[in-house]
């Protein structure tokens, strides 16, 4: 049955259900929507009615939305259908303007092509395999485990800071992401890679800038974009050049010393390479961190039971992770023929796995949409699975474990002072930047 | 589908994240080579159905139901 008539019988028993809506009508693909909160309603009508959907949407090369948990699952133990190599993510026209200036600038500064970066988001199985296990064994349990007693004694100094700030304040709101949950995650990241301690806290001003909004034709913003790419780059390729000239133990020295396909890395691929690393180590672990707080704190009860009972940690670090779900999507490009659900997707054709749908599947969890910091089982995809399973899984769990454990003597006292603020514009992330927080008084103060 | 009489852990794909070492125990040992070794082969019927949720919960999809002995 040709997919357009397909599409029509689904548009037409959904219409029977919601007297007149109609899927068309469904809205999962507007930046500004994420900005507040993930369309969990269109989801649940998605994966209910049509949960390989063809959508065609204004400003988006048309897609499947895949958003069942059983459908992402499959097509991520599947690269040799589903490919990265060419396009991951879905785009509106907007976000692909400045990522096609930025490449085209790129190429005009170095005299060569800039087509999409050098790293395992671009990447096909057996060259992913390679470079990844290029990389595998500095996030691996073993080594992170012998981590947990810095991240801890980190997670320690950062919460009194955090306090500290909050009581200087004085009754005033402080942003948590800026004073709290950013601050373990461009650490540890910047630890594993092997940035210097004094350089921390600039890696972490340049990722904000490289991270944040970037409005089309606002000249002031992209000047200062365009001069913190060039001191970001500057200081990557330098901390390069001095590992490839005298290693240590760090994730740099290993990238600059692997021989893949019989070559070294070369200083643009490694940096590359660490491009993503960064970001990945930081947005998204500091989007969990703090979207994990706003949890708690909007589920008294919850937080109640995590502090009464400190060997909940782990099944709340797992609750909060399904709960928040900091990645939005990655898409697959189709290299042949092939069928999910019965539904058939051509070779050619693009394939977006929502992954906060499948962490809300009423197939696979019960009552979804309760934060429950005893789920069990919690076989939430947060992370993916398969070929790209998340490299640092088992770093931003120890990090998440680490900063609540912390943080537990003090979260009664912690209050919302208003809503999460998102960065704009990302389909991507949810990239939180602002959450307003206060202290309340202790008793007898 | 090939009979479940061993298992199969794919050395490209396992990374040591040992959730088949939390759900089969007996089974699977993560080593100081950060991968995965089945312990015991074949495996007993007894212990098949944990193998099997192992293989399902294995996050990289490194394992699977092989027709050998692993090498």
């Amino acid at each position: 049955m040709p997919m357009t008539a397909v599409n029509e019988l689904v548009a037409a028993d959904i219409a029977l259900e919601t007297g007149g809506g109609s899927l068309d009508d469904l809205d999962i693909t507007t930046p500004e929507l994420y900005q507040q909160a993930v369309p969990f309603a269109a989801f649940e009508v998605l994966r209910r009615q049509a949960p390989v959907y063809w959508c065609l949407r204004p400003g988006f090369e048309p897609f499947w939305a895949i958003t069942k948990h059983a459908d992402v699952s499959w097509i991520e133990r599947h690269p040799e259908i589903f490919s990265s190599g060419s396009r991951n993510s879905l785009s509106d026209i907007d976000h692909l303007e400045v990522q096609n200036s930025t490449r085209q600038r790129r190429a005009q500064e170095a005299g060569c092509p800039f087509e999409k970066p050098h790293d395992l988001l671009y990447m096909d199985p057996p060259v992913h395999r390679d470079h990844r296990s290029a990389m595998s064994a500095s996030f691996s349990r073993r080594l992170i485990t012998q981590f947990e007693g810095t991240l801890s004694m980190l997670a320690r100094r950062y919460v009194d800071e955090f306090v500290s700030a909050m009581k200087d304040a004085d009754g005033k709101s402080v942003n948590a992401v800026e004073t709290l949950a950013g601050k373990l995650p461009i650490t540890a990241i910047s630890i594993i890679l092997g940035v210097p301690g004094e350089s921390w806290r600039d890696v972490e001003q340049w990722l904000n800038t490289l991270f944040s909004h970037r409005v089309v034709g606002d000249e002031d913003a992209e000047a200062r974009y365009r001069e913190t790419v060039k001191e970001y780059r500057r200081f990557t390729i330098d901390l390069i050049r001095r590992r490839r000239d005298d290693p240590q133990d760090d994730l740099v020295s290993r990238l600059a010393a692997a021989e893949i396909g019989g070559a070294r890395l070369t200083d643009r691929e490694i940096a590359d390479h660490l491009g993503l690393l960064f970001g990945a180590g930081y947005e998204t672990t500091r989007t969990a961190s703090t979207m994990g707080l706003n949890a708690l704190l909007r589920h008294p009860a919850e937080l109640r039971k995590l502090v009464q009972n400190p060997h909940l940690l782990n099944p709340a670090v797992e609750e909060i992770l399904r709960w928040t779900s900091p990645v939005i999507q990655f898409s697959r490009v189709c290299q042949f023929d092939t069928e999910i659900r019965g539904q058939r997707i051509r070779r050619g054709e693009t394939v977006v796995m929502f992954f906060p749908s499948a962490n809300r599947d009423e197939e696979v969890f019960t009552d979804p949409y309760r934060f429950d910091i005893t789920r069990d089982p919690n076989p939430h995809i947060a992370f993916g699975g398969g070929e790209h399973f998340c490299l640092g899984v088992t770093l931003a769990r120890a990090e998440l474990r680490a900063l609540f454990s912390a943080l537990l003597p003090v979260l009664p006292r912690i209050e919302l002072v208003g809503q999460p603020e998102m960065v704009p514009n990302s389909l991507v992330a949810h990239a939180v930047e602002r959450l307003p927080v206060r202290l309340r008084p202790e008793r007898g103060e | 589908m090939p009979p479940r009489r061993h298992v199969a852990v794919d050395r490209d794909l396992c990374e040591g994240h040992a959730q088949c070492e939390m759900i089969a125990p007996e089974v699977f040992k993560v080593g100081d080579d950060d991968q995965s070794h089945a312990q015991v082969d074949p495996v007993p019927d007894r212990i098949a159905g944990e193998v099997e949720n192992a293989i399902a919960a294995c996050p990289r999809g490194a394992l699977s139901w092989s027709d050998h002995p692993p090498a």
